[in-house]
């Protein structure tokens, strides 16, 4: 097996470094590619400004001034146009190139998945043998339990009952009346209110508010409360959640006990309740500290992501609405509506598909942009590096609310931009850079990664230059005497050497840019919306789809279904990630 | 000769370099440049046709003063922002000092799990968070803005965990042996040598309620006394506000990014730092 694992780690790694060649390839066709552009536009250029000057001469030439200026527009428009016909070609080129590279990828993934699927083969290959070491375990502790029940003492058998007569028993009289109150407190609390905050979470109410016909003497409508199933479904999470925390508390109690008895039994004396405060902030400090944290965290992140995975599972929506009316639990109707019903599914697969492109394109370009602009910047004998560095430092560290509204005012179809351009007679007609719905809304949805570039290019710029201070100069000094080039000094040590230490950071910003809500909720606000979707617009992402379906239309079972599915495929992919960078990291190339 | 060559090539890289970097600089600085104007144009309205405003005028901030909430907001989102730094460094440097520090029996699967919940989109939560503090009463306080922003902070602790890491436990050992408690070790050690990463932490606690938007509005509600700056500020844009609340919008937006920014600024080693982990010290 162990044999098994090895090849296939081998196989693995071999497909990586597969896919950093192919990377390094597309690294360097773009450059070439870019390389001759650049040269394809300035001959452009330079016959444009022959051509310009040409005709100017001969407009200058003939007649009067006025028909001249005339002319100059016109001729100015032409070019515009020209120009425009240019970016149009480039724009659907761009289209139907990432369309082939939602192909290629496609199969990329389908041999992920095949990957994937074997190791969940092994995983349950080995299932059994898991299982039946956990259930020896457990028989384990079950066992010994009741053997320290049987074998114990009175002290220790009434520890069982009654919590921390063990201790009491043993001489720790403080450590045992805290266990004694806190199991009376917890009693006390399920007779008051727990025992039906617990049977309600099952039920989540059973009357229903009455607007009733019935009306008092004066005329009014009598109304009667209802259950709350909201409030009972959280009520019933906090209590199941208590119920755990005591009976672990229930079982370190009869432990603490018979510990406490050991002890006397070999002759010595139980620790007293002092020496055992002061262990809280010496040998066992970690509790002290980690206790407050994991109240936090239990009561702002687990009960609610606990209290939201389990609306997945009932009919809380817009006809449901507590107090008005009940819900109920429906188990995995909702999951499966996703897929089968049209309306949702073809709302779903198309921004999960963008989600992903998104995700995709705004962390590459970033990154890219990113890097490209710290070489630039810390370029030998550049002058005025500082400066450079404190503008783009500035949109970093103005708050993104700012800078996104401020955008989404800039691209506005009156905003500035457009005005600037019409001035200078760049565009004839004021272009919806947020709205055109035009091929499959492209241009919003490039206005968006543009934005992104905006904001995300000197975050990269400022964590990569560093790093890039960092590499080693003699490696490029031997690279050179080879006779590298500039790109293969890229693609061969910077990139390599970047990659290796912000490799965790890409992976953030990955699943950041999934869950990226800000950008789009404040700067396009999903749109543009289409008649296809199901409350959604072109570029909204899930996370702000959800939003949508939420706050907005009250839909929070389906809301809670796309969340956990959103949480599945950030799940999977970082988890997959990290893993291969840690891997990655075994391999130790440039610890210097 | 080949070296004047290659002399004359690097002069003229350069150039092209330094040509690119302004191209770029303008592009980066127009849509800043341009709300900066925006809130000392005279005109009223959303909507001008001009790029630069006609007349220049300081009475968007007279406005903001006189006739909103603004000032209100500004002092909601100080408060929130400096106590929740505080409480979210204290958090993050015990959660980290007891995971770096301490080997115990749940402290794999604690990690494991502070990992995996990271992974949650963060307002998939926020609703019950809601409904939570709503069953409190605590619904549209401030209060609850701050016990959520340092709630989280306890899985956050990687970075801080990280570098505790690379301090010698040989420190620790010593003072052990002149009779310090972890807890003394704690703060006169660890603490002292770890400005850095405190330093990180605490901007990052400091920053965010100034520019978390989502939090804020659906806990605060319709509460407008409470309001942070970002909601506040959002408002001024909605449709109904748009014509008349622009020009203060861009005000406040200045207000509200000059602190930050100049914070930002200063403090941005040790941003770099707590980002790579360290990983730029080499």
């Amino acid at each position: 097996m162990d044999n098994d694992r090895d090849s296939i780690g081998d196989l693995r790694q071999k497909i990586f470094h597969g896919w950093l060649h192919i990377g390094e390839l597309v690294c360097i066709w773009t450059y070439r590619i870019l390389h001759g552009w650049v040269i394809w536009l300035l001959s452009a250029l330079i016959a444009e400004i022959v051509g310009l000057a040409l005709l100017i001469g001969r407009l200058f030439k003939k007649g009067s001034t006025s028909s001249v200026r005339k002319r100059v527009g016109a001729l100015r428009r032409e070019i515009v146009h020209g120009w425009l016909h240019i970016g149009e070609l480039v724009c659907i080129w761009t289209y139907r190139i990432l369309h082939g590279w939602v192909i290629w990828l496609t199969s990329a993934l389908i041999a992920e998945i095949v990957g994937i699927a074997i190791s969940i083969g092994r995983f349950f290959k080995n299932l059994p043998f898991r299982i039946a070491s956990l259930g020896k375990k457990i028989w384990a502790g079950i066992k010994d339990f009741a053997l320290g029940f049987v074998r114990g003492n009175v002290w220790e058998k009434l520890s069982h009952l009654f919590m921390g007569f063990g201790n009491i028993g043993a001489g720790q009289y403080i450590k045992g009346s805290i266990f004694f109150l806190i199991e009376a407190g917890f009693i006390v609390f399920m007779v008051l209110s727990g025992g039906s905050a617990f049977v309600g979470f099952f039920t989540l109410g059973t009357h229903v508010q009455s607007t009733g016909e019935t009306v008092d003497e004066w005329g009014n409508p009598v109304v009667t409360h209802g259950d709350n199933s909201l409030l009972m479904l959280l009520f019933g999470v906090c209590t199941i959640l208590l119920i755990i925390a005591f009976l672990c508390i229930y079982v370190s109690s009869v432990q603490s006990g018979r510990k406490a008895w050991d002890v006397r039994r070999a002759g010595g004396r139980p620790q007293g309740f002092r020496k055992d405060l002061f262990d809280l902030f010496d040998r066992k400090l970690y509790k002290t500290m980690l206790f407050i944290p994991i109240v936090c965290v239990l009561a702002f992140t687990v009960i609610p992501l606990v209290y939201m995975i389990l609306m997945a599972f009932t009919s809380y929506d817009h006809a449901h609405l507590p107090p008005a009316s009940l819900f109920d639990w429906i188990g995995f109707d909702m999951f499966g509506q996703v897929f089968s019903s049209a309306k949702i599914a073809g709302t779903f697969f198309p921004i999960l598909g963008w989600t992903l492109l998104w995700a995709l394109l705004a962390t590459v370009s970033c990154y890219f942009g990113g890097i490209l602009l710290a070489l630039l910047i810390n370029k030998k004998g550049i002058v005025g590096r500082p400066v450079f560095r404190t503008v783009f430092v500035l949109t970093i560290a103005i708050p993104q609310f700012i800078t996104l509204l401020t955008m989404n005012n800039f691209l506005h179809i009156d905003g500035p931009l457009n005005t600037a351009l019409l001035d200078w007679g760049i565009i004839s007609q004021r272009i919806d850079f947020l709205g055109n719905v035009a091929y499959d809304s492209i241009l919003p949805r490039m206005s968006v990664l543009v934005v992104n570039l905006w904001i995300g290019v000197p975050y990269t710029m400022l964590i990569t230059t560093g790093v890039l201070m960092n590499i080693p100069k003699d490696l490029y000094e031997a690279a050179r005497i080879d006779g590298a080039n500039p790109v293969t000094l890229f693609a061969r040590i910077t990139l390599p050497y970047v990659l290796f230490v912000t490799g965790p950071y890409l992976i953030q910003q990955f699943i950041g840019n999934i869950n990226n809500f800000n950008i789009i909720y404040l700067l396009t606000g999903g749109g543009p919306a289409v008649p296809g979707y199901h409350i959604a617009g072109k570029t909204d992402l899930l996370i702000t789809w959800l939003y949508k379906l939420t706050i907005e239309q009250s839909d929070y079972n389906l809301g809670a279904v796309i969340g956990i599915y959103t949480f599945a495929a950030s799940a999977v992919f970082s988890l997959f990630a990290y893993s291969r960078t840690s891997a990655n990291k075994g391999e130790g190339d440039f610890q210097v | 000769m080949k070296k004047a060559g290659l002399k004359v090539r690097r002069v003229a890289g350069n150039i092209v370099a330094e040509i690119v970097l302004i191209a770029l600089s303008v592009l980066w600085l127009v849509p800043i440049v341009w709300i900066v104007l925006q809130a000392f144009r005279a005109e009223p309205g959303a909507i001008t046709y001009t790029f630069f405003p006609q007349g220049l005028t300081f009475d968007n901030f007279v406005r903001l003063f006189r006739e909103t909430l603004f000032v209100r907001w500004y002092f909601n989102t100080l408060l929130v922002a400096v106590c929740s730094c505080i409480l979210s460094t204290l958090v993050t440097l015990m959660v980290a000092y007891a995971m770096s520090r301490f080997r115990f029996k749940m402290r794999k699967p604690f990690m494991q799990i502070a990992l995996v919940l990271g992974m949650f989109p963060g307002f998939m939560s926020m609703v019950a968070v809601y409904y939570i503090l709503k069953a409190f009463h605590l619904d549209g306080q401030l209060v609850s803005l701050i016990l959520v922003y340092s709630g989280g902070a306890g899985l956050g602790f990687y970075v801080a965990k990280g570098f505790f890491d690379t301090i010698s436990s040989s420190l620790d050992e010593a003072a052990r042996l002149d009779g310090a408690t972890s807890w003394q070790v704690f703060w006169k050690i660890i603490v002292p040598l770890s400005k850095p990463i405190i330093v990180y932490t605490a901007l990052m606690a400091f920053i965010s309620p100034w520019s978390d938007f989502i939090f804020a509005k659906v806990i605060l509600g319709t509460n407008r006394e409470q309001y942070t700056v970002a909601i506040g500020l959002f408002e001024f844009l909605d449709t109904t506000h748009k014509s008349t609340y622009f020009t203060c919008f861009a005000a406040g937006s200045i207000l509200v990014a000059v602190p930050v920014v100049l914070l930002f600024i200063f403090l941005q080693r040790y941003y770099v730092e707590g980002i790579t982990g360290g990983a730029t010290k080499g």
